[in-house]
């Protein structure tokens, strides 16, 4: 069979890797990569592909940056030529991107099954086009892989038949534990000159916290005077934002906040994996954070992996100053609180959610 | 007024001009800002413009005018258009109706954009994933902050979705539209003069998933020769040429029982269905319009599903699938019963507009 897997930004990438690796191992199908372009050209992420140990892309759209409508547009066009050329029999998408809006509907107009990689994630928040992109692609799936029980229960509240929703767990999961050994082999914390659980991470792009200079500035600032080692990974629009003011000169001078370029995927899981806590807005590092046992203090109001927040393993404290403090304070005042968070029961799967996955493809045939 | 107060209305398909055109005249009776936009394809511009003319509306203050043959492009063309005309106008919401390519992009452009999204006939489902509009209609109910749902029906169909947006039952403005252009429509059009039958049933099939199969095809033509009641038959461009491949057009124009028309436009067809003794059509919007109090007439259904069951329980309508002997055997028993049909539609009193843009003024108010 002709599985084609849309892929455009990075953290789609982490996800459908261990789900490239086990379609490999399978004769029977034929896989069929395709890079957008969302975030990054092909050669720019190339770097990454390398690092996952991943085969070259089928084909490149190269559509790049640029407004939602037109991002979407864009990509649509270059797929739907992509799809006639190439004839998939099941066009896979994964996670909640333009990227993955674009691939499900297209194929879903040219009668092509789409299977849903991260289906039934909701945060109920619909000022995030993540959230519109989530439901839209789910709604034009006949095949969901829902990574939790949570998240198929939210896709039986829609109405899909309980026939098409799979728990296959998460491939993300699968991703982190077949590349942790990896990480380990990582010298970033030597080379940042960092001490295991005595610094924290951050990580900051969602528009609604970075567009505006004063949301941004009130959250920098609020996790400066924690007065915590600080390593901040800077996405591009980040650091543009932070440049029209004085902000980024006083996150430079402060002599506990280190202020890097975004890392790639081993470096970010060791660094991860060692802090005493991670401040972040992104979806995937609250789970990946979850993982590893290192609380999370999450910069937004809501979550779609609503899982993490059991047992404050993962604190929601949106842009306020004084939640974000609190919640930091919480966590360093607990004593062994990774021991505390290993003992959580962790409802994305076992590792083995893109076996699931697979082998619920070659049945679909 | 400023700017931002505008409510943005789009349409694309002539279908989509009659059912937003009382939603029109609400906002311009009540002095309320709107930007009317088309977003339908270069080829269809003129006729809609000549069309939108007819209905006494305003001139769109935006037309796409764009070229694109699939599905999939045509989407991706229209969403990128939008989004720099929403961009401009900034509205504080956007109106689209039905279940086009053209309502999804533009949909999902302004959601995009945090512009929320107003979908005028949401809920409908026919539970037929083949039909592209099934896949629009339901993305379109998902992304939408107000969905005015016809009937409780399609609310019901809502509900079971979980969407996210508030449901509002506002009867389908369908109605407002028959009822408000009737009596223009037996004024303006002479077709009655041009029709050989004094008795017909009027049919139309224009659904690809019909006319694209020659067995399907088929059936149809040999049920409209055989009928028990002459049959006029408009045609849909695409169904003429799948008849001419066939090599049944020229069996079907010379058949004694059969009148072949040009598609019509919407005056000829209102003053059809009025004079009609039944309908036998593939259509979505016929099946509604069948019921609006000035024309109650009994409606065939020449397809396997529908998602107007309102019109199947309320006795109007009656699903009898693509066999020609079904078909027959449906006409045979509309001829043969006298119950009357109900005085009532089952897709509202024709209010709906109204309804609708209280609701949107309301909302506008609150926030």
């Amino acid at each position: 069979m002709r599985l084609m897997l849309v892929v455009g930004a990075r953290p789609q990438i982490i996800k459908s890797a261990p789900i490239i690796r086990e379609a490999r191992k399978h004769d029977e199908i034929e896989l069929q990569l395709v890079h957008t372009g969302q975030h990054y050209d092909f050669e720019m992420s190339k770097v990454f592909f390398d690092e996952m140990a991943l085969p070259e892309p089928l084909a490149n759209l190269g559509v790049g940056s640029g407004s939602h409508a037109w991002q979407t547009g864009s990509m649509m066009i270059e797929l739907e030529k992509t799809m006639i050329e190439h004839k998939p029999d099941l066009v896979m998408v994964p996670g909640d991107t333009n990227s993955t809006l674009a691939g499900a509907i297209v194929a879903a107009k040219l009668h092509v099954p789409v299977a849903h990689v991260e289906a039934g994630a909701r945060s109920y928040d619909m000022r995030m086009p993540e959230e519109i992109n989530r439901r839209l692609t789910d709604h034009s799936s006949s095949l969901l892989f829902a990574p939790t029980k949570n998240c198929a229960k939210n896709l039986g509240l829609e109405g899909f038949p309980k026939k098409a929703v799979k728990v296959s767990g998460d491939s993300m999961y699968d991703a982190l534990l077949q590349h942790v050994s990896a990480a380990s082999k990582t010298d970033v914390l030597r080379k940042l000159g960092l001490k295991s659980e005595e610094y924290a991470a951050l990580t900051l792009h969602r528009p609604e916290n970075v567009d505006d200079s004063k949301i941004l500035g009130r959250i920098v600032k609020a996790i400066m005077s924690l007065k915590l080692t600080t390593v901040f990974p800077v996405h591009p629009r980040t650091r543009q934002q932070l440049a029209t003011t004085s902000l980024l000169a006083k996150i430079q001078e402060a002599d506990h906040m280190k202020l890097i370029d975004p890392m790639g995927y081993h470096e970010m899981l060791q660094l991860t994996k060692h802090a005493r806590m991670v401040f972040t807005d992104s979806g995937g590092l609250q789970k990946e954070a979850f993982w590893l046992h290192t609380p999370c203090v999450t910069l937004r109001e809501r979550t779609e992996w609503i899982e993490t927040t059991v047992s404050h393993a993962n604190i929601l404290v949106g842009s306020n100053p004084e939640k974000i403090s609190r919640a930091a304070r919480r966590i360093t005042e607990e004593l062994d609180v990774k021991m505390r968070l290993r003992k959580i029961k962790n409802p994305f799967g076992d590792g083995h959610a893109s076996q699931r996955i697979i082998s619920e493809i070659l049945k679909s045939r | 007024v400023r700017a931002i107060d505008v409510t943005m209305i789009v349409v694309g398909t002539r279908p989509e001009i009659v059912k937003m055109a009382p939603l029109v005249r609400a906002f311009k009776e009540r002095n309320l800002p709107f930007v009317f936009v088309h977003c339908g394809q270069h080829y269809d511009y003129n006729m809609s413009q000549q069309f939108i003319e007819e209905l006494g509306l305003p001139r769109p203050d935006y037309g796409f005018k764009f070229r694109a043959q699939s599905q999939g492009l045509q989407t991706a063309r229209i969403l990128a258009l939008a989004e720099p005309v929403i961009k401009k106008v900034k509205p504080r919401n956007l109106l689209v109706e039905g279940d086009t390519n053209g309502t999804l992009a533009c949909a999902l452009a302004a959601v995009k954009l945090n512009v929320p999204v107003g979908h005028v006939e949401a809920g409908l489902r026919s539970f037929d994933l083949r039909m592209p509009e099934e896949h629009n209609r339901r993305l379109v109910d998902h992304l939408s902050t107000y969905l005015f749902a016809p009937t409780e029906v399609a609310k019901a169909n809502l509900l079971k979705e979980n969407v996210w947006g508030k449901i509002h039952v506002t009867g389908n403005t369908v109605i407002d539209a028959v009822m408000q252009h009737i009596s223009l429509a037996e004024k303006k059009s002479s077709i009655m003069k041009r029709i050989r039958f004094r008795n017909f049933a009027l049919a139309t099939a224009h659904r690809a998933e019909n006319v694209d199969d020659p067995v399907v095809l088929r059936n149809f033509a040999e049920a409209f020769e055989e009928a028990p009641v002459p049959v006029v038959y408009p045609i849909h461009p695409r169904s003429r040429k799948r008849l001419r491949q066939q090599k049944m057009l020229g069996k079907l124009s010379r058949s004694k029982n059969v009148q072949l028309l040009q598609p019509l436009g919407y005056f000829d067809f209102l003053v059809l269905m009025k004079n009609c003794e039944m309908i036998v059509t593939d259509s979505g919007g016929i099946q509604e319009e069948a019921t609006a109090p000035s024309i109650r007439k009994p409606v065939l259904v020449i397809r396997l599903s529908t998602e107007r069951p309102e019109a199947v329980e309320a006795g109007f309508a009656r699903v009898v699938g693509v066999e020609k002997k079904n078909i027959l055997a449906g006409m045979e028993q509309v001829l043969e019963k006298s119950s009357a049909l109900p005085a009532e539609s089952p897709y509202g009193d024709g209010t709906a507009a109204k309804r609708i843009v209280e609701i949107v003024m309301h909302a506008d108010i609150r926030k």
